[in-house]
């Protein structure tokens, strides 16, 4: 397992370098081994397919421009995510968004949710859940609680004081435990 | 322990990070709170679900086609730079690009009056700093023994620049280091803080410049940064340019 995850790593890095010297063909195929991780941070982020597809699109984007930057000292993957996570948070997109609520349960199912462990029905119903919950609350509880980020490094993306990072995760944990019952 | 004592360390337990006594100590306090046992609980229970969520999720469709398109477009943007409509007399350079004579000091005051008479005074607050120190009596007019840190820049390939810009920048450039050599000549003329100032103030744009070049380097003939390398020279020009004609001088 450790073998295949340091070859997985070894070959993004190499892709990347190609990329970044202007082979397009590497990137796509950048895209199709890490979309789905893109995709998942992204629509939790935002709560909506429609917001997520346009984010991971952005994001992709945004990493060929910014390739000539990447050095390879951490995982593509990883740096990805911290561009998807950054254009998320941009104020910009604050416009673009609702309440950042599902309408229809069964959107959660139309998603294709790969279930690699655990109950799929409570998989479902946190996702659910995480979606229905307050912009920032969420934000915080999907980079905290889901993707392993600390207040700090939250605090300084969301330029927000590690005190009101963990006042919206305290708040987003509430709303969760009292939404499925925990 | 109390029970907001425990609450605290509740994140460090549920998520095994807390070892030793304080895990002891937190342990013993559960085994006796019914209230802090729930709260452990559901903390448990949703961190755990929370780590069992996918950490993939298939977009409903293939976005590439969206991804491909945004590259190319970034990729047509980036045609090669504009020759930008660079009027070579506002900074006293000869139309067909041939820069002032530093060696000469005539010809380079000649190129400094051109200047002085062409651009528009933009640091209002510099100039009043310069023109107050200038009405101080000789013994604190001291701009001091460090110099004005003028430093040559890279040549204008290594910016990626178009032949047209290229030359424009080297015009610049020499209309620089001529500015910067009148005003190393009339530094004991200026007060020290009004010189620390310009110092600080040369430096800033001297460094806004580099990063500029060195993002230049790596998207060449991008007409932003393009941009922005030409008015932090305009900038920068301008004011080499008050400090070195104020009235004043000795």
């Amino acid at each position: 397992m450790i073998g295949t995850a340091e070859s997985g790593t070894t070959d993004e890095r190499r892709l990347a370098l190609m990329a970044k010297a202007g082979d397009e063909s590497a990137f796509e195929k950048l895209y199709r081994s890490t979309a789905g991780r893109v995709y998942a941070l992204c629509l939790r982020l935002t709560g909506r397919p429609d917001l997520a597809d346009e984010l991971v699109q952005e994001t992709f984007v945004r990493a060929w421009r910014c390739l000539p930057s990447f050095r390879g000292e951490s995982a593509f993957s990883t740096w990805l995510t911290r561009i998807a996570v950054n254009l998320a948070l941009s104020e910009r997109r604050k416009s673009a968004r609702l309440d950042g609520r599902l309408e229809r349960p069964e959107d959660i199912e139309e998603l294709g949710v790969q279930r690699e462990t655990g109950d799929a029905e409570s998989s479902i119903d946190l996702e659910r859940a995480i979606a229905a919950l307050p912009e920032k609350a969420r934000r915080v509880f999907v980079l905290h609680d889901v993707e392993g980020w600390k207040h700090e490094e939250i605090a300084e993306l969301a330029g927000i004081a590690v005190g009101t990072s963990k006042a919206h995760l305290h708040k987003a944990r509430a709303a969760l435990k009292e939404a499925l019952s925990l | 322990m109390k029970c907001p004592e425990f609450l605290d360390q509740l994140d460090d337990l549920a998520r095994g990070r807390l070892g030793g006594e304080a895990e002891r100590a937190a342990r013993e306090h559960l085994a006796s709170c019914p209230s802090c046992r729930q709260a452990e609980r559901g903390l448990s229970a949703l961190l755990s679900a929370a780590r069992a969520l996918p950490s993939s999720v298939e977009p409903p469709r293939d976005l590439w086609k969206g991804i491909q398109a945004g590259i190319r477009a970034q990729k047509a943007e980036r045609r090669p730079a504009r020759v930008l409509p660079f009027n070579a007399a506002r900074f006293g350079v000869a139309p067909d690009g041939a820069a002032p004579d530093i060696a000469a000091p005539r010809e380079g005051r000649t190129a400094k009056a051109r200047l002085i008479a062409r651009l528009s005074v933009a640091a209002a607050v510099l100039a009043i700093g310069i023109g107050a120190s200038l009405a101080l009596p000789a013994l604190l007019r001291d701009g001091g023994r460090e110099s004005f840190g003028y430093r040559a820049r890279p040549v204008p390939a290594a910016f990626g620049l178009s032949p047209g810009l290229a030359e424009s920048q080297a015009a610049l450039e020499s209309a620089r280091a001529e500015l910067y050599a009148a005003l190393e000549a009339r530094r004991g003329s200026l007060g020290k803080e009004t010189a620390a100032v310009l110092r600080k103030n040369l430096r800033i744009i001297d460094e806004a410049v580099d990063e500029i070049g060195k993002a230049l380097e790596r998207d060449p003939g991008n007409e932003e940064l393009s941009g922005f390398l030409f008015s932090a020279y305009e900038n920068e020009l301008r004011v080499l340019s008050q400090a070195a004609s104020m009235k004043g001088s000795i």
